[in-house]
């Protein structure tokens, strides 16, 4: 048992841009220590973006802007070394792909071991094995003495999500980013592992940012829940409150679009009108007003900064309807 | 659905005067692999009525999409007799990997038709034909003249959908049709569907894993697992109140519903896996001795004591499990309810 993680992320005002395009206007994150935040967003959001962004992986010709503070020290102002160190070792990350994520080449034992020596510096090849088994056993991985010398091929799909679960927690990291870790996988394993995220956080202290398409999933592991739309963050609550009472119309044209379990079967789901802007679309006021059911003039020609829509500490939503001085009309 | 030891004649009744369009009897399909064989599909009955929607869930290796194939003639089984009313033409998830990349939308729409009347170029009729597709599904007649790479994900799907719409079937088959789509998307697609049940008794074979989605398009619902059908009734009775210990996993693992207790441990069995019992014995919590001995057969539920059981529901209900049977026989509740 490890004490609980000190770190606490803190993205302000981030915006990446490729070319003419904005696929990340305005993101706002804050992560407090051993903290679960899931990151919701429909596909080209901005969502993955954001969490490659804090991990130092984007493309070069990406021009990111705003402030990722981690522990308050600026990651988009220091230097490449430092965001190095940093990577697996304080902050790590697991993929929607497992098998992508693994190298097809190596053993599970040998990319386990890689990670105890380069990051952690541990010397000894039998201390390095001993702590190896020990992660793959604590990820729920069968007979590790058998799967440390198998090849990733060999694996299926969720025990292949386990092994890189036991890759990004062999740095001991501090914050663990999951980027659609269950997407690819059945049911039963999907719930399986996000059992075991959930254990795993809270047995090793550490912050998780869960980043999925999936709002149900969301609220399965997560304390909070930050829903992106077209690159901007719209929407922040506890995840029992953005299930039961959204705020943003987004979120809640969003909610309405899933069949929900006490439906009556066959009727007609929501449908959101229109079409995301485009990331080249330069947009003069809030992000959803193309499509919002309750769009007035003010939406299209302001930005809504983030009211605050509860006295749980950081969250809000960005929409007029909510701002308690302004008109609704 | 047909139970294979007993031919039924009455299903639900509401549905009694629809026609059959679909009858599969005891489909087997196995593939020659290196060291032996895979029992893709290992006896499954299907049996669908005009209006109807039924559908297959099962998580990957379980056979859905060898029964799909099996189902539509893209594949011979090794034994069993289907008989359909019409071509059952088929919709996949890969929207994009399904249309051709250098025609237009106006001839992808139309291509069974040019190839059943061996045609080459587009007649004027065709062409009429192909906006009255395009409309029947949503799609803007503006589009008719894309290619697939310029539409969105949705817009593309509703093509696949117009295209197997174009022989005017009385059954289609969709295999997976909204998993790679957005949430908005997904309602849009789903919608069409129901539309278009509504307006021509349409009936629809849909392979799924997403619960939520199944619970609200589908009439009845078979579940599959290792090639073989576990538990198969009408979705408001097997997706509530659910008899085989695997389909109550399967729920308990749905996200959108709240916590079970009777979550599923272990993996997906492996196809190449033959084994002498019940195929979800190593992960079951109510095995006994004799669930890995024989091999449960599928069958009606008949007892009629069971209070939360109507008749007819009774009667349209299968299931494939030793320890479920036995607690039905003697009168007992439901064998794998909590507590």
């Amino acid at each position: 048992m490890r004490r609980v993680s000190s770190s606490k992320l803190e993205i302000r005002n981030l915006a990446i841009r490729f070319g003419r395009g904005t696929p990340v206007r305005n993101a706002e994150i804050l992560i407090e220590p051993g903290q679960s935040l899931g990151v919701v967003g429909e596909s080209g959001s901005g969502k993955s973006l954001t969490s490659l962004a804090i991990m130092g992986l984007l493309p070069e010709h990406a021009e990111v802007t705003g402030e990722i503070l981690w522990n308050g020290q600026d990651l988009l102002k220091v230097s490449a070394n430092v965001r190095r160190e940093l990577r697996g070792r304080e902050i790590a990350m697991i993929f929607q792909d497992p098998m992508s994520s693994l190298n097809p080449s190596f053993t599970v034992g040998f990319q386990i071991d890689e990670v105890l020596k380069l990051r952690l510096g541990m010397r000894e090849a039998s201390a390095r094995r001993e702590r190896g088994l020990q992660l793959l056993a604590e990820v729920g991985i069968p007979a590790p003495h058998e799967r440390w010398s198998a090849y990733p091929h060999q694996l299926s799909g969720g025990m292949s999500q386990r092994v890189s679960i036991a890759m990004a927690l062999a740095g001991e990291p501090e914050l663990l980013i999951a980027d659609e870790p269950t997407t690819a996988l059945d049911v039963t394993v999907q719930m399986q592992i996000l059992e075991l995220l959930s254990s795993l956080k809270k047995s090793h202290g550490m912050s998780l940012m869960f980043v999925t398409h999936d709002l149900a999933v969301a609220s399965r592991v997560c304390d909070d829940i930050v829903v992106f739309y077209a690159g901007r963050t719209v929407e922040r609550a506890s995840a029992s409150q953005l299930l039961s009472r959204p705020r943003h119309p987004y979120t809640k044209a969003l909610l309405r679009a899933r069949p929900q379990p006490g439906d009556p079967a066959r009727t007609r789901l929501n449908v959101i009108e229109g079409i995301v802007p485009r990331a080249s679309e330069d947009i003069q006021g809030c992000v959803f007003a193309s499509r919002c059911e309750s769009v007035f003039d003010r939406c299209r020609s302001e930005i809504p900064s983030r009211f605050v829509t509860s006295n749980a500490p950081n969250q809000f939503a960005s929409c007029f309807l909510i701002d308690p001085t302004g008109e609704k009309k | 659905m047909v139970d294979p030891s007993t031919e039924r004649t009455t299903a639900q009744p509401a549905a009694t005067s629809s026609k059959v369009v679909l009858k599969a009897t005891d489909l087997t399909k196995s593939y020659r692999v290196p060291g032996g064989y895979v029992r893709a599909v290992r006896g499954i009955s299907v049996e669908l009525k005009s209006g109807r929607t039924l559908a297959i869930v099962g998580e990957s290796g379980c056979g859905k999409s060898t029964l799909a194939r099996l189902l539509v003639g893209l594949e011979l089984p090794d034994s069993g007799i289907t008989t359909k009313s019409s071509l059952i033409p088929m919709v996949f998830q890969d929207s994009l990997g399904s249309l051709h990349p250098r025609r237009r939308v106006r001839q992808l729409i139309v291509e069974p038709i040019l190839i059943r009347d061996r045609l080459i170029r587009m007649t004027p009729e065709i062409e009429t034909l192909a906006a009255d597709l395009a409309r029947r599904v949503g799609l803007p007649i503006e589009y008719l003249d894309s290619f697939a790479h310029e539409l969105s994900g949705g817009q593309r799907q509703r093509v696949n959908i117009a295209r197997a719409l174009s022989l005017d079937p009385s059954v289609i088959l969709l295999d997976e049709p909204v998993s790679a789509l957005d949430v908005s998307i997904q309602a849009q697609i789903l919608n069409l569907l129901v539309d278009l049940q509504n307006q021509k008794s349409l009936a629809i074979v849909f392979i799924s894993h997403d619960l939520s989605v199944v619970r609200h398009l589908a009439h009845d619902v078979q579940v599959l697992y290792l090639g073989q059908v576990v538990e198969e009734g009408p979705v408001e009775k097997v997706l509530r109140e659910p008899l085989h210990p695997y389909t109550a996993a399967l729920l308990a693992s749905d996200p959108a519903l709240p916590a079970g207790p009777t979550a599923s441990v272990g993996e997906p069995p492996s196809p190449y896996e033959v084994l002498p019992g019940c195929a979800y014995a190593k992960r079951c919590s109510f095995a006994e001795s004799i669930c890995s001995q024989n091999i449960p057969k599928l069958e009606k539920i008949t007892n009629q004591k069971t209070p939360s059981l109507t008749q007819a529901d009774a009667e349209s209900r299968a299931v494939a499990c030793f320890v479920v049977q036995r607690s039905q026989r003697e009168g007992h509740e439901n064998a794998i309810a909590p507590g």
